[in-house]
Parts: C-alpha cells; structure tokens; sequence
C-alpha cells in the first residue's frame, strides 16, 4: 500500500476533474471536501488490486444527483430542515456495514470526477480505511448502470440512499441497474437533486474481475501533468498539449463560449456548449452537448468525438471546467483522452455508447 | 377476537364510503377487494385493542400514488418488468417484518375510506392476520401527516415501500412525515405512480395510545343502517336521516347539484360542489369546498360545517358519493358526523387546521 500525501490527493482531483469530461461534481467541491484531511494530515493509502483480499468486503460510496453551479442558493423547502455536517455518501457507507453487518476493508471509487472521487478518498479517510487503485467507469459517467460493475454482471443492491438532511434509505432489491437508477434518481429529486450513496457490496474476489485497474494512479499522473505545467504559468492551450501528449489524447479546439443553454430536467443537467474557434481555431466552431458528462462533440457541425472516448475541458489558466460553470466569452480548451478499453468491446458500447443517449452516430476512436 | 363475515366486511366499506366524505378511493374498487377475497376462501379475523399485547407490534399498510385509469395501458418502460401477482403494500408489509426481524401481530388501518380500508382488510385477510377494530384518522384525510400517530408523535419510520415489480425499499429514517411523504412519492412516480407502503411500526402500548379505538365497529354501524334503510326501501335522504339521527349527526342539506367545478392539481383533486336546496330546503343554497375530501360547507353563504366534522354526502338511491364524480342535476343528501375526539383537541387542530387549506374561519362544531 503506498501512503497519498496531501499533494498526492490534490493531483488525483485535479486529474479527475479532467476525467470528468463537465461532471463528476465541482473540483471545489471535491477539493474542500479533502482540506480538512489534508490539514490535519489523515492517513490515506491507496491499494492495490493484489492487496485486496478475496474474502475482504468493499463497497462504493458516491454523490448522485445534479451538481448544482457554486453560487446556487438552497431552497427554503430544504433550508428549514437540518443538515448534516460531513458528506452523505460517508453516513451511506457506514449505514451500509450496519445494514449487511460487514466491515469493508476498502472503500472504492464509483467514477473519476473532482468531487464523486473525492467523496469516495473522504470516506476511506474519515473511515480509515484505503481507496483501491481502481475504479469501475475509469471516467465521469452519467448514469449508475454505465460502470463495469453492469458489464460485468455484479449485483448493484443492496444500496444504501442517504440526503444532506441524515435520512436513510436502504434500496433493498431491484429488477435491474435501470430501475435503481430510476429510484435512486427519484428520491435525489425530493431531497434538494443530491443524495449520497452506496451500492456494489461485493467480495473482494468478485470485485477484482469487475474493475478497471491503477485508475487512481491514472488520474494522479493527469493531475501531476496539469499542476506541473500550469504552475510554471503555462497556457491553458499549453496545458492540454501536454495532457494530450502525455496520454494519448488529441487536442479537439480552443475557443471562447458563445452560448450555454442548459436545463436541470429529471434530476440531470442537460445542455450544449457552443465555441467560436481562435488562434489556429480562427473561423471555426464547435458544440458540445452534455447529460451531466460531455457525450458529444461536433466541429463545423461534423461529428467529432463520442463516448464512451473522453471530452475534456480546461480553461486559460488550465483549469478543469464541470458543467454548468460556463460564461459568455469564457475560454476553453478542449482535448479527447481514449476510454478504458472495457467501454469500447461490445459489451460496453451496449452500455455507455451513442445508442443509448440516442445518437445515430457510431462509435469510432477519435484519431 | 371476533371473525368479520363478508356481510359485515361489506358493511364496513359502505361505512367507510360515507366517513369518507368524498376521499377515501372508490366504493366499487374497495367491494372487488372484499368480494375477491371471500370468494376465495379468505376470511378476516378483527381484535380490539384489549385483545393487542403490549409488548406484540402492528404496521400499516397501504397504497400510495395517483390510482390508474381502469383499462389504461402500462407504459413500455414499465412493460418490459416482471409483475406481481398480489397487491404491493403486502410485499411492503412483509419486508418490514423481514427488516425488523419481527412478526407483526395485526394489521392496522390509515384512514376509513372505502378502498383504503378494503385495502387494510384484504391485505389483514391475506397474511391470515387479524385487523385492528381501530384507526389512525377515524375518516378519510387527504395527506400522510393527517393521523393521530402524526398528532401523537409516533415515528413514521421504519417505512418499507414496495413496487409492483417487487422490488423493495425501506426507509430507514426521515426528518418528518413530511420528507417520508416526498420520498415515498418520488419512488411512486418513478413506479407507474403506485407503491405498496408499510409503516408506523410500533409496539401495542404505543399504538394503544394513539389511535382511535374502535373505528371499524364504527364504520360497521354507519354501513348497517345504510343496509337497513336501503332494503326496506327508504330513499337516500331517508338513509342521510337514519345515519344522522343513529350516529349524533345531523342533516345539513338535501338538494341537487347546480354546478361542482373542479381539478386536479399537485396530486390532489381540488374543487366545489353548488347545490340548489329541494323539499325541506326549497329556495335554499348549498356550497361544499374539498380537497379530495370535504373541507367546509356554506348553507346560504353562512360557515356551516367545517374540518375535522365531517361532511358526509349520499344520492337519491342511499349510495355513498365519491369526489369527483358528480353530475349537474344529480340529488345529494347531506349530513355531518362528529369529528373523532382528538382531531378537536388543541393538537388535533394544530394539525387539522383550516387555515392550511386556505380557509381563514376557525372550527366550530356544527350545530344539531
């Protein structure tokens, strides 16, 4: 197991952040979340798949919902009621072992994104307990199905739903991954569009065969590119060369936003992105529509990039940019990075390609 | 511990019907449940509280959601899902029991209303469990937090929902009645608007102090004397007079229907019945104001009758009326009950209050 300094776990949120492709939840968040762990200096390991024992439980704590922007003040529906002073996914991972009456013996990520990942590294922190270098999306994904878990046939119940206002909900069994997302989704709409959850129990031995492996590891290397170049004061344009370079990634566009339309609709932020290309972009444009994470992107209105490949954002300073935090005349930089091999096997695409957000476009691996 | 004949079952959901005070689900849908069950053999045992242990518990089941057209088709994104055979609040029930690690001793009812109660007494009858001859509402009410278990502070939670696809949910722990009411709808609307939900589990000592003991036999009595009148061939407003007389009611209104304007909002059925007076009432005017149930009546634009009495409403043939299915033209008969003990208690109409409905009058008893 190796031992995460604190700028260790500032690498892995920022390198998520870019894995967020818009959502994942605000790296503010996520970064906020960490500093008291990080001030006080809380232990944190990460460990590896071959540290993990067969018969050892893990679970998966995460925020679902639809992130709100920074600055949004909270219903008064919601404002009268009490309000929890540590994340929910940590009282869903704890009602979780009460509820099967098993320890876990680590905590796994459910996505890579700025804040989901941080809920998963605050949980392992407050628990004790390590995060595994592993993740089942290897990204930021819209919808509970759309994990390897799904791909792999583990069983996503018993889940345990708790809000920001210390209320427990124990989804006991469902049909199918569908359905928990239509109730999970359904009692994050009453409660304020956020609750935290846990879901996935599973043994240590089922978990191996199901997860994408070294993703914690993955994001930090991002992160470190990132934090690396912009605080030698390099560009954002500079900054996403470099992630590309290093990562097999592409640079897409650079460009500044003309429009955002977006709607929060069924407990998801739907939108599009629309660029006007500068510098080598000059003349040009591109759109990007999202369902909480980017699907899509089309340049001069030619598709360019779809899922399950990676949409990546960055602004001047080189910083992630999540969805919906985008301004007229913002500038963005934008990069694809390849998906996990898992998401481009047929098994995978059924799950998280352009057919299932209804595009008639098939998946081709940008170049 | 006594044995309910389907005559008496039928009773108490015609009872119900009229306490119901146009909410309380349909007549029609509440008999099936009854016929169905004793066609096929069932049988319903009923146990007054005496007969409840202290220390045994009891949960109450029920259905909550908006109810289905008849002959509607399900939706394709529900079509493609395994169903259950036998009605959601009873897979709630039993995963609340499962969850608990407890058998519940009986089954106790959310409201008297023709289908809600029927729903209790099927569910009682199919897990070969008795009824509790009790109520949380004594009448039918229009949201969740109108029990006396609300008024008595009695935890709503642990709360198990089930779908009719037969999955399972339990709600562990919610701030209020009020956040177990948005929960357990979110879950409905995400499940073809209906689920199965048990809750208030508790211990016979605590439901003994918060329930209104004896509310069946009360709905029996109603639906008996309905029975009685209509057999030996009394009109509806004979029946109105019989119930009223019989159960320290009074006749508050016989006439026909002018206009009863209304519609659905938020989930709930919001509307107006006008009334043109006939006989005794000739050249007088009648209105009635409901949120799925009666709220206040206005006899010649004065307060008449106001919540927690109740406003009980019966056609020409001695048929219990059901919002909002009224027709200009069609006779009703009026009569007012006396609110159950509790609701008019300091508390009771804390949570009772007209003003919350949007009536600045304040409650007063109606006068015989």
């Amino acid at each position: 197991m190796i031992k995460l300094s604190g700028d260790d776990i500032k690498k892995i949120l920022y390198g998520c952040a870019v894995l967020g492709t818009g959502g994942g939840g605000n790296l503010e968040d996520g970064l906020e979340m960490m500093r008291e762990d990080i001030e006080e200096k809380r232990d944190l390991y990460l460990a590896d798949l071959s540290e993990l024992p067969d018969d050892a439980y893990i679970a998966t704590p995460y925020g679902c919902g639809a992130p709100k922007a920074l600055n949004a003040k909270e219903d008064e529906k919601y404002s009268k009621l009490p309000h929890l002073n540590y994340p929910s996914s940590l009282l869903s991972f704890r009602s979780m072992e009460e509820y099967i009456g098993e320890k876990f013996f680590a905590v796994s990520s459910t996505e890579l994104g700025g804040c989901n990942t941080a809920e998963a590294l605050h949980t392992a922190c407050q628990l004790g307990l390590p995060i595994m270098d592993s993740d089942p999306a290897g990204r930021s994904v819209p919808e509970l199905q759309h994990s390897t878990y799904y791909v792999k046939n583990k069983s996503i119940t018993p889940m345990t739903v708790a809000t920001d206002f210390g209320e427990v909900v124990i989804v006991k069994d469902t049909v199918d991954d569908f359905r928990a997302e239509d109730i999970v989704r359904s009692i994050a709409v009453a409660s304020d569009s956020m609750v935290g959850v846990t879901d996935h129990p599973m043994l240590g031995k089922d978990y191996k065969e199901a997860i994408i492996p070294n993703a914690i590891s993955y994001a930090k290397g991002i992160g470190e590119t990132l934090l690396e170049k912009s605080g030698a004061n390099a560009s954002g344009q500079e900054v996403a060369d470099a992630i590309a370079k290093e990562h097999s990634g592409k640079v897409l566009f650079k460009g500044n936003v003309t429009s955002s339309p977006w709607e929060q609709r069924d407990g998801f932020n739907f939108g599009e992105i629309n660029l006007n290309g500068k510098d080598d972009y000059a003349g040009e444009t591109y759109k990007i529509c999202f369902k909480n994470e980017n699907i899509i992107s089309y340049r001069n209105g030619e598709v360019d990039v779809v899922v399950p490949d990676l949409i990546c954002m960055l602004n001047d300073k080189g910083m992630p940019i999540t969805t919906p935090n985008f301004e007229n005349g913002m500038e963005i930089n934008v990069f694809a990075l390849p998906a996990p091999e898992i998401w481009t096997t047929d098994e995978g695409l059924a799950c998280f390609g352009p057919a299932h957000f209804g595009l008639p476009v098939e998946y081709k691996p940008f170049k | 511990m006594r044995e309910l004949t389907e005559q008496n079952a039928i009773d108490i959901v015609y009872g119900c019907a009229v306490v119901g005070t146009g909410g309380g689900g349909n007549l029609k849908s509440g008999l099936e449940m009854i016929r169905k069950l004793y066609s096929e053999g069932g049988k319903i045992e009923m146990a007054d509280l005496s007969e409840l242990p202290d220390d045994a518990f009891v949960a109450t089941p029920y259905g909550c959601g908006a109810p289905k057209l008849l002959g509607k088709k399900l939706d394709d994104k529900y079509a493609r899902l395994p169903q259950l055979d036998y009605p959601a609040p009873l897979l709630a029930f039993r995963s609340l029991e499962e969850y608990m690690d407890k058998s519940f001793f009986a089954v106790a009812s959310s409201e008297l209303g023709a289908e809600s109660t029927a729903e209790a007494l099927f569910i009682a009858g199919s897990l070969g469990l008795p009824i509790m001859n009790a109520d949380a509402a004594g009448r039918s009410v229009p949201d969740l937090q109108y029990s006396t278990y609300f008024v008595k502070k009695k935890p709503i939670y642990p709360m198990a929902v089930a779908t009719e696809f037969g999955e399972t949910i339990i709600i562990k722990n919610v701030v209020d009645d009020f956040r177990a009411e948005a929960i357990a709808r979110s879950i409905a609307v995400a499940s073809n608007n209906m689920v199965g939900i048990a809750d208030h589990p508790m211990s016979g000592k605590d439901y003994k102090s918060a329930v209104i003991p004896e509310a069946m036999d009360y709905a029996m009595r109603i639906g008996e004397i309905l029975r009685k009148v209509k057999n030996s061939g009394g009109s509806g407003y004979d029946v109105a007079n019989h119930i009223a007389s019989e159960m320290d009611g009074k006749i508050a209104f016989h006439g026909v229907i002018k206009e009863a304007p209304w519609e659905a909002r938020d989930g709930y059925n919001y509307g107006e019945i006008h009334l043109t007076g006939q006989d005794d009432f000739g050249g007088d005017e009648y209105v009635i104001h409901f949120k799925n149930e009666n709220i206040i009546s206005y006899h010649n634009g004065n307060v008449d009758v106001t919540s927690p009495d109740l406003i009980c409403m019966i056609n020409a043939e001695g048929i219990p009326v059901n919002t909002p299915n009224f027709e200009v033209g069609e006779e009703l008969n009026v009569l007012a009950l006396t609110s159950p003990g509790i609701w008019t208690t300091e508390e009771g109409l804390k949570c009772f209050d007209l003003n919350y409905f949007g009536f600045d009058v304040p409650y007063k008893p109606f006068v015989k």
